[in-house]
């Protein structure tokens, strides 16, 4: 799952990180539940913080939008949304963690590898295979760069 | 160095144009002086007066050039030669083209407000909501409609999570726009009262009101001040639907209430994109921040102001 979106401000707590004040404790708060409605969720948020059930509403739409979460039309005795997590907690913090590495190391390249592989107190062995990896996830730039798919 | 005859060709195309643009601003500001002085709940009193300064450049603009510049420009030069007279001719046939073109932007805006259903339902991607999906809101639409005495509106829903209520098209074709987001996080009372205001929109004609209004603007694009009327016409407009949607469903408090929400809610997360900056005036608030600055070309009254307005009413009323 791409998250579309998602800005990592390093300055912030926990999930604020990635997600705004209100957005992180709704994403939370589903996590909590699992599928849920709107007024499920605000009843959920409310022991934390007062809000306003169509407040819920807007702030869930917009992380729709940025694919953390996803939903299903319900009609019948009313019409009202379903909302579930599009990914779990751990899926949704690798994606970030993948996001913010893949940025870094197009940035700053090779001195970015350098610097993990030197901060982290690994056997020989284990070096060559994160180094491994990260020149893979810096790959995509370098083909696109050459003009090869 | 410019050759006269262009500077007395510029002179003679410009300055009728002035002489209106002067009336008009004189006009707007006399207008909006006297909106000081008039009881500011009388709605439609204010409406018409907000109308008559855009009328009149309308019919100043329409009728200086046709009849009393030629007449003017006849008194003026009483031998000019063959290439002023060219240049003056020149010039009249540019002052017509004005003339023309204003008259068919102002046809194409009453062509567009005319099938703005059409195309928000079209832009929203908005699918027919039938009686049985929602019981209970056709229940609350059919009794507002029936106390208005208003044909029940054909009723689309729009995919979106954001609460959002629209109602475009007058009395017989009308149609409701209401979003998921509105349906699932309102209370009923609330929904109704939303409904409320919608249909005493299509009520008061509102959309034709706007329609005119928003013709004529653009007939008089050239006249600053005429910016600033047809969003004060649309705002009166609001404040009256307000109170006409209170009285429908007696139910002021409620629609307070979903207002605070709303606007709550759009503040806390403001819709992006030029969809919902185009629909601006559509939706029951505005759904974007908007600058103080702003406020005079809102076609809403600030939430604060309609909300003490509802409760101030009631308050007498009760």
């Amino acid at each position: 799952m791409k998250l579309r979106r998602v800005r990592y401000e390093p300055s912030k707590e926990g999930l604020m990180k990635v997600l705004g004040d209100l957005e992180a404790d709704i994403a939370e708060a589903l996590w909590r539940l699992g599928p849920s409605s709107v007024k499920k969720i605000q009843v959920e948020v409310s022991k934390q913080r007062e809000v306003a059930v169509t407040t819920v509403a807007t702030v869930l739409d917009r992380l729709y939008e940025k694919g953390i979460v996803e939903r299903e039309l319900k009609k019948g005795r009313g019409v009202y949304y379903e909302y579930r997590p599009a990914l779990t907690r751990r899926q949704f913090e690798r994606s970030v963690i993948g996001g913010v590495l893949t940025s870094l190391l197009r940035t700053f390249g090779d001195s970015a590898i350098s610097y993990m592989l030197e901060s982290m107190e690994l056997s020989e062995e284990k070096k060559a295979e994160l180094r491994r990896y990260l020149e893979r996830l810096k790959e995509p730039e370098r083909r696109s760069d050459d003009g090869a798919p | 160095m410019v050759p006269p005859d262009t500077i007395t060709m510029l002179f003679l195309m410009l300055r009728p144009y002035m002489e209106v643009i002067l009336a008009s601003i004189l006009a707007t500001i006399g207008v909006f002086m006297i909106l000081q002085l008039v009881n500011k709940l009388d709605y439609r009193l204010r409406t018409m007066l907000l109308m008559l300064p855009l009328a009149g450049t309308y019919m100043l603009l329409a009728t200086w050039f046709v009849r009393v510049a030629p007449v003017w420009v006849k008194f003026v030069f009483f031998t000019p030669s063959q290439r002023t007279l060219n240049s003056i001719r020149l010039g009249f046939r540019v002052s017509y083209g004005v003339i023309v073109i204003t008259f068919l932007m102002a046809v194409l805006t009453w062509f567009f407000q005319g099938n703005l259903g059409r195309i928000i339902l079209r832009l929203f991607r908005a699918k027919p909501l039938d009686e049985p999906e929602a019981y209970e809101f056709f229940a609350s639409l059919r009794k507002v409609s029936e106390k208005a005495g208003v044909k029940l509106p054909e009723t689309y829903l729009i995919n979106s999570g954001v609460p959002l209520v629209s109602i475009v098209g007058n009395a017989g074709n009308a149609k409701l726009l209401v979003s998921v987001g509105l349906l699932e996080s309102l209370s009923q009372d609330e929904v109704e009262a939303c409904l409320g205001h919608e249909i005493a929109h299509v009520k008061g004609n509102d959309q034709r009101i706007r329609t005119l209004a928003m013709s004529m603007k653009v007939a008089t694009i050239f006249s600053p001040f005429s910016h600033f009327l047809e969003p004060a016409i649309c705002r009166e407009r609001e404040f009256l639907a307000d109170k006409k949607g209170a009285e429908l469903t007696g139910k002021p408090k409620e629609l307070a209430s979903a207002l605070i929400k709303l606007d709550e809610a759009y503040s806390i997360n403001p819709m992006r994109g030029l969809l919902y900056r185009i629909m601006t005036g559509v939706f029951i608030a505005t759904p974007f921040k908007q600058g103080v600055g702003l406020r005079i070309f809102c076609r809403h009254p600030s939430v604060e102001e309609r909300v003490k307005r509802l409760l101030e009413e009631t308050f007498f009323t009760e």
